[in-house]
């Protein structure tokens, strides 16, 4: 919500900077850097969300302290998603006979995140609400 | 056997073929060329997560939590 917020006030402010098409100012298409900026953040999700998902779920300090107690399940479904994401981009991206995109590994991990949090927390069911 | 791991990895191929073809098919044609691009970069994850998000959702309904099932990785220590 805050982040939305300052975007669109951002985007207000700018709007009086200079009355130029997008399309004609120099950040308008995606450069190397910026691809590879992405590919950094699809490394952090890779590394960092599966581990980070479960870590309540992982340490148990009320009853054993900062002990494993069970390996959860979230940890492979998380890391299997995202191999299936980059192997369907990487296939679909053969068989349309075009070259990779850094952009379709991106979205796709960055998607996974938003449908692994749907169903996490069930928004279309009221089945089991907290597990 | 596990079975849990694999409906993760399905929804992770139906997501990643969605945004590739939307991404090199769909994605400019989606664009308002007047306004910004990442209108179709929108609809192209949202899209992706919405399909996604719904299949998602229903083996999570469907599906014990993996702490609770009893064919789940909890077994196996």
């Amino acid at each position: 919500m805050f982040g939305s917020s300052f975007g669109l006030a951002t985007a207000f402010i700018l709007r009086f900077k200079d009355r130029i098409a997008t399309t004609d100012t120099l950040g308008y298409f995606a450069s190397r850097h910026t691809r590879a900026y992405g590919l950094v953040g699809a490394c952090f999700v890779w590394l960092f969300l599966p581990i980070l998902s479960c870590v309540g779920n992982i340490f148990d300090p009320v009853t054993s302290g900062a002990v494993i107690s069970y390996l959860p399940a979230v940890i492979l479904n998380l890391w299997m998603a995202l191999s299936g994401s980059c192997t369907a981009s990487f296939c679909v991206s053969i068989l349309l006979g075009r070259k990779i995109h850094p952009h379709d590994i991106v979205f796709s991990s960055f998607t996974v995140i938003i449908f692994i949090n749907t169903g996490r927390y069930r928004i279309f069911s009221n089945i089991h609400i907290e597990p | 056997m596990n079975p849990d791991p694999f409906p993760a990895l399905l929804c992770g191929l139906i997501v990643g073929i969605i945004v590739t073809i939307m991404n090199h098919k769909l994605k400019k044609s989606l664009n308002n060329p007047d306004v910004v691009d990442t209108q179709g970069t929108l609809y192209t994850f949202f899209t992706a997560a919405l399909i996604g998000g719904i299949y998602s959702g229903c083996l999570a309904a469907v599906f014990p939590y993996g702490a609770e099932s009893p064919t789940g990785t909890n077994s196996w220590t």
